[in-house]
C-alpha cells in the first residue's frame, strides 16, 4: 500500500513535469523508480511505457492550444524517427558514458545561457 | 529542412535513453528563436515516434510491468494536465526561465549519479583500504 502511494506520487509529479516543460517526465519516472527500488533497466523501460500516453495527452493539448506549427513539427517528426531507429542500433558501439557526460555539459550549458 | 536535422540528432540520443527531449528544446529556443511553449509543444510532438519504436523493442524483451506502468500512467495524466494548465497561463519568458532553472538542476543531478557520486565512494573506499595498510604497518 506505502509502495503504491509512493509510486502514484512518482506518476503525479512526473505528469506534471511533463507537461509543465514538454520534457524531462521521463527523467523523473527514472529517478523516482529507482529511489523505491525499481532496478535501472526495468525503470528505464517503464518510463517509456508510462510517459508515451501522458505526451499523447500533453501533445494534443499543446497542439488543441495552436502552440505547435504544422510543417516544421512534420520536418522534426521524420528526423526523430530515423534518428530513434539509429539511436536503438548504435547503443551497444559507442562510449555511452563519454555521450551522457557531453549531454550532462550541453545541458548545464544552455540552462545558463537560456537565464539570459 | 534544418528541423529534420535537430530531429535525427534527437532521434539518436533519445533512443539511447539520454534525455533528447530537455536537449531539444534550448536548440529550437536558442537556435531556431522558437518561443517557449512552440518549443515544448514541438519536442513533445517529436517524442512520439521515437518512444513509439523504442517502447516496441522493450515489449518484446519483456521488460515492462504491466500493473505498475498502468499505475504509474493513470496518476501521471492527472500530473501531465495540471502542468500543462500551469504553461498555459505562464508567459513564455518566466516559462523559460523555471525551465532554465529545471535544465541546470537535472544537469546537476546526472553530473552527481554519474561522475561525482561514483568518484567520491572511490576516493572513501580508497583511503579507508590505506588506513587499514598503515595500521598494519605499524
Amino acid at each position: 500500500m506505502k509502495q503504491k502511494i509512493k509510486k502514484a506520487a512518482v506518476g503525479i509529479v512526473s505528469g506534471f513535469i511533463a507537461g509543465l516543460f514538454g520534457s524531462g517526465g521521463g527523467i523523473a519516472v527514472v529517478e523516482g523508480l529507482e529511489l523505491t527500488g525499481t532496478e535501472e533497466h526495468r525503470a528505464h523501460a517503464a518510463s517509456l511505457a508510462v510517459i508515451f500516453p501522458i505526451s499523447v495527452l500533453s501533445a494534443a493539448l499543446y497542439g488543441f492550444g495552436g502552440y505547435v506549427p504544422l510543417k516544421e513539427t512534420i520536418w522534426l517528426c521524420g528526423g526523430a524517427a530515423a534518428g530513434g531507429v539509429i539511436g536503438a542500433v548504435f547503443l551497444k558501439r559507442v562510449g555511452v558514458r563519454m555521450l551522457n557526460n557531453i549531454f550532462t555539459l550541453l545541458m548545464l550549458a544552455s540552462g545558463i545561457r537560456m537565464l539570459f | 529542412m534544418l528541423y529534420a536535422v535537430f530531429g535525427v540528432v534527437f532521434g539518436i540520443v533519445g533512443g539511447m535513453g539520454l534525455g533528447g527531449g530537455i536537449v531539444l528544446i534550448p536548440a529550437l529556443t536558442l537556435l531556431m528563436g522558437a518561443g517557449q511553449h512552440t518549443a515544448q509543444g514541438m519536442t513533445l510532438f517529436a517524442y512520439m515516434p521515437m518512444a513509439l519504436a523504442a517502447l516496441t523493442i522493450h515489449i518484446k524483451k519483456k521488460q515492462i510491468r504491466l500493473r505498475q506502468v498502468l499505475l504509474l500512467t493513470g496518476f501521471g495524466c492527472t500530473g501531465g494536465a495540471l502542468g500543462y494548465w500551469l504553461a498555459s497561463v505562464l508567459a513564455g519568458e518566466t516559462l523559460r526561465i523555471i525551465f532554465a532553472v529545471f535544465l541546470i538542476a537535472t544537469a546537476l543531478l546526472r553530473a552527481w549519479r554519474q561522475e561525482i557520486g561514483p568518484w567520491l565512494k572511490k576516493r572513501r573506499e580508497g583511503k579507508a583500504q590505506s588506513g587499514k595498510n598503515a595500521g598494519q604497518n605499524h
